[in-house]
């Protein structure tokens, strides 16, 4: 029964088959319970979702482990708890999300980093995964794995975007990674993701084209985000935050210049520039006179990245900067125009934020800024959400702060419950759309923490739901 | 041996089914024939293709359908997925669920005799949870047997559940009279023709888990007649069984369905004890199989093959991790590697066979929770007990919160409440009334080490009293790298009745708990 000539002829043709065939066609319309979904749909079930991460949730025993919670409805509806494939302990699951449609079906996809997740034994490494939305049963998860490096935090920032052919593209932050023989000089690597993840690239400040040097401390990709920048229109470009690099002029330096003071840079082109990029940058001197830089603005520390008639928006944080008073803070805003390339617009403060969100307010392009450390009242670190109506407009007067600091949308509801930690919009039919529903988290809300909607001036408090341990619900949030 | 264990195609057989394209025979039995497949995408599938005299009543391809709509609510852990269904050309309804590469149990006990305690244990835990998952969606599987038990290289899986069977929701005989089914794994009432419920599949379980650990069948061996008969009058020889699956076997055979336990209390009394403090059953279980599935030699050991073998198909991945190939909750494997038995051809196989696991992808245990507007909750629900002795307390206002330890960079975390009243924990030994645990983690967020001043930490009770940490505890850090993190306990002993209130880290650190 078992010659091998007949185990060979199985062979050939599972070997053959378990390549896949060209113009494949799934033919599963029958049963494919995406087929109702709305614009950024988990389930499929005809409702926008929602997605938290709760990176100290212990799950099954496992402390530490991490959780990423799927608020169907944006909150509204039931909790979804999903973890990693493997959960272990301190992993950190769910430290950053975010949404994309990755692959063929309808249902909203999830991508999470779990930057403190051990690789082969190597401790720290870090993993990310896409978790791809599912109607009912267990959803199906794609490991994105790097090259494993000691305490390298792959997974820390995730960005994705979905690409024209079908798929997505993926960034992933590896901030620690001691690129280029210096240490925490950071690094990003790029997937792109259909059905399965296939490793395109990793960028460091040394890459060819990338302004910069990769020096000790850069942590290059601490933030990152996806969006049509310049260069060419129809490919993407990668918008990096870079919080710790210091400004210290031209070469490698190390602890030299204004220290911490933050970059943010971004990369042209990088699926077809394949290597040989184009690349700006800017310093907080370069993008505004608003404020005067010194060290500990972490320039970069948080961004977002929008689309609004044609126009694309990317707002990027310096929570720290000093203002009138210390540590006062301010969003700069660049823009790039039609076919053209991005360029400063006008900064918006002053407000220490730590978290952004592009969002349709009723028809008009907002920005909201989550400023986890403001006070309410006597209050301590209850946590602000402001927003910024029409940030996308030119200020009258060039690149001058708006002197309103933005409007107060939300107020935490207990000291030291840091809302506003993290924001998001939610509903936009891509990630480039600004949704019309906003979300903040509140990870230190009660021991579990929780995610906020902000409707109407009003906060909704969602806690998590049954599952899972929850320590940290709304350390990230995304839709 | 095969590892897919599919034989060849006979003439007969279609060259596909719906979109699948048929590869070989996986089994045959009497609704249907079971073939394995490949998707559109790729990926290995068992389709399962009902027998053509069935199709022919009008109504059983509808009932059929809405019978797989209901096995798709089946939470896939400990069993295998269903991903489709649909109708033949020819109009023969078929189903189409994950592929589980492995060795069947029956083939397992014939050749090897029975299990040893460890993946006898895994084998009962995984069953366990499987009916649990089966029963919480309204299914039956009533023709849980050896040969349905597939022991992977990440657990047992239960396939084949009963999606036609079910059609004849109350009877186990077809119109035309015959048995479906597979005699002597069946409970009385199921022999009866009486009404089946999931106690009949608990029923199964026992002796399915006798069967494993003893190598005999419980009712013996026989015609359909002879079996019939002693399900009906005597009680099944179980051996001897290590506990609690001997207790546990002997109360699921119970001949009056309404004693036996249900699933899940099989699923809890496996578990509890293993994984304390668990979220709920089914992350229970999943952390009970993987700390301790230990697959029988003759399936572990395809492990290093299966990782040798992705390289040669995908030289892209060669740094995979091993794990990473099977689909389902993975562990690394606890056995020692045995002598190798490959036979010349079974190479190709087991690259076959690692293509086909990789390219299934790991799945999610997915736990739905019910939100405010009453949607219906589709998995195991959390247990109500808890687990710490001691009056339940309210967690204090700084329990989960991230607690900054001087500016906004090091933060200190404690991220559930003490775990209070245990007599011993590591070495230490309560000695005043009961320890409690405190996990913490620190963390840096900064761009530079971040200097941690802890002097000895010490917690204050309700009282107001002061405790130091017990040599267990872990030290602090003096210093912590940029994204650095520490993660550790402080064990502290109570007198009795005293509650934690405050742990007191260092100057102006404080935890309420």
């Amino acid at each position: 029964m078992r010659r091998p000539s007949v185990l060979a002829a199985v062979a050939a043709l599972i070997l053959f088959a378990a390549l896949p065939p060209a113009g494949a066609s799934p033919a599963l319309a029958r049963t494919d319970g995406c087929a109702g979904a709305g614009a950024a749909d988990f389930d499929g079930d005809g409702t926008d979702d929602a997605v938290a991460g709760d990176p100290f949730a212990g799950v099954g025993g496992l402390a530490g482990a991490g959780a990423v919670h799927v608020l169907l409805d944006a909150g509204r509806g039931g909790v979804l708890a999903l973890h990693a494939p493997v959960p272990s302990a301190g992993a950190a699951f769910g430290w950053s999300v975010r949404t994309a449609h990755v692959d063929a079906d309808r249902c909203l996809d999830v991508i999470v980093g779990a930057p403190y997740a051990d690789q082969d034994g190597t401790r720290d490494a870090g993993a990310a995964y896409v978790v791809f939305g599912t109607p009912s049963g267990t959803p199906r998860v794609a490991a994105l794995r790097p090259d494993p490096e000691r305490d390298a935090h792959f997974g820390w920032s995730v960005a994705a975007a979905e690409l024209g052919e079908g798929g997505a593209l993926v960034a992933v932050g590896v901030p620690h990674a001691d690129s280029d023989g210096e240490r925490d000089s950071g690094a990003i690597d790029l997937f792109r993701v259909r059905e399965t993840p296939e490793r395109l690239a990793r960028i460091t400040q040394d890459s060819d084209g990338v302004i910069g040097n990769s020096e000790a401390g850069d942590m290059y990709g601490w933030a990152v985000a996806l969006g049509r920048l310049g260069g060419r229109p129809d490919d993407l470009d990668l918008a990096v935050g870079v919080p710790y690099e210091n400004d210290d002029g031209a070469g490698r330096q190390v602890d030299t210049g204004r220290i911490d003071a933050g970059m943010v840079g971004v990369v042209f082109d990088v699926i077809t520039a394949r290597g040989h990029y184009g690349s700006v940058k800017w310093d907080l001197r370069q993008a505004t006179d608003a404020v005067r830089e010194s060290s500990g603005d972490r320039f970069g520390y948080a961004l977002d990245y929008a689309e609004w008639k044609g126009d694309g928006y990317l707002a990027a944080t310096a929570p720290l900067t000093d203002g009138d008073t210390k540590d006062s803070g301010l969003v700069q805003v660049f823009v790039r125009r039609g076919a053209g390339q991005l360029a400063p617009l006008r900064a918006l403060g002053p407000v220490s934020a730590w978290s952004l969100a592009w969002w349709d307010a009723g028809g008009v392009l907002s920005l909201a800024a989550g400023a986890p450390y403001a006070p309410s009242g006597p209050a301590r670190e209850a946590g602000v959400v402001r927003a910024f109506a029409d940030a996308g407009q030119s200020a009258a007067n060039g690149q001058l702060v708006a002197g309103s600091g933005g409007r107060q949308l939300a107020v935490g509801s207990a000291a030291y419950e840091h809302l506003g930690a993290a924001v998001t919009d939610v509903g936009g039919a891509t990630p480039f759309t600004p949704g019309r529903t906003l979300l903040a988290g509140a990870p230190d809300h009660g021991p579990t923490g929780a995610v906020a909607l902000l409707d109407g001036g009003r906060a909704t408090y969602r806690p998590p739901g049954t599952g899972v341990s929850s320590a940290d619900l709304g350390a990230a949030v995304a839709g | 041996m095969d590892p897919t264990g599919a034989e060849p195609l006979r003439p007969q057989d279609p060259p596909a089914v719906g979109p699948y394209r048929l590869l070989g025979r996986l089994g045959e039995g009497g609704m249907g024939t079971v073939y394995l497949a490949v998707a559109p995408g790729g990926r290995l599938v068992a389709v399962k293709v009902v027998k053509a005299q069935f199709a022919l009543d009008e109504d059983f391809a509808a009932r059929f359908h809405a019978e797989v709509g209901n096995a798709r609510r089946v939470a896939s852990f400990c069993t295998a997925q269903v991903l489709d269904n649909g109708d033949a050309a020819d109009g023969t309804p078929y189903m189409v669920t994950e592929y589980i590469a492995g060795t069947p149990l029956s083939r397992q006990i014939d050749r090897y005799g029975p299990l040893e305690p460890g993946p006898l244990h895994g084998v009962a835990l995984g069953v366990a949870a499987a009916l649990a998952a089966i029963h919480v969606a309204g299914l039956v599987h009533r023709d849980l047997k050896p040969a349905n038990v597939i022991l992977s290289l990440t657990g047992p899986r239960v396939i084949d559940f009963g999606i036609a069977r079910a059609l004849d929701t109350s009877h186990s005989f077809t119109q035309s009279g015959e048995l479906l089914g597979s005699p002597g794994w069946w409970a009385p009432e199921q022999v009866r023709g009486e009404e089946v419920t999931p106690a009949a599949d608990v029923f199964a379980w026992g002796c399915l888990v006798a069967y494993a650990g003893t190598g005999r069948h419980p009712f013996g061996r026989g015609d359909l007649v002879t079996l019939a008969a002693r399900v009906l009058n005597s009680r099944p020889d179980l051996g001897t069984l290590p506990a609690p699956l001997g207790e546990l076997a002997h109360r699921a055979t119970a001949s009056d369905p309404a004693r036996r336990p249900s699933a899940q209390d099989l699923l809890i009394a496996l578990v509890s004890g293993v994984v304390p403090g668990a979220a709920s059953p089914a992350a229970a279980a999943t952390e009970a199989l993987t700390r301790s599935w230990e697959p029988p030699p003759n399936v572990a050991e395809r492990r290093r093959d299966v990782a040798a073998a992705q390289t040669l198909i995908d030289p892209a991945s060669a740094a995979t991790d091993p794990r990473q190939l099977s689909p389902g909750a993975g562990t690394p494997p606890t056995a020692p590697p045995p002598a190798r038995r490959r036979s010349r051809g079974g190479r190709w196989l087991l690259a076959a066979a690692a293509v086909a696991v990789a390219l299934s992808v790991s799945v999610a245990v997915l736990v739905r929770a019910t939100g405010g507007a009453g949607r219906s909750a589709g998995a195991i629900r959390p247990p109500t007990a808890g687990t710490a002795a001691g009056p339940a307390a309210t967690p204090g206002p700084d329990v989960g919160r991230r607690i900054h330890t001087g500016g906004y960079d090091l933060q200190l975390i404690v991220p559930a409440a003490p775990r209070c009243g245990l007599t011993s924990y590591g070495a230490v030994t309560a000695r005043e009334g009961g320890l409690c645990v405190v996990t913490w983690t620190l963390l840096n967020l900064g761009g530079d080490e971040a200097a941690f001043a802890a002097s000895s930490p010490r917690l204050v009770d309700d009282r107001g009293a002061d405790h130091p940490a017990e040599a267990a505890s872990t030290a602090f850090p003096d210093a912590v790298a940029p994204g650095a993190r520490a993660d550790g306990v402080l064990v502290f002993d109570l007198p009795p009745g005293r509650r934690p209130a405050t742990l007191v880290v260092a100057r102006g650190v404080e935890v309420r708990l």
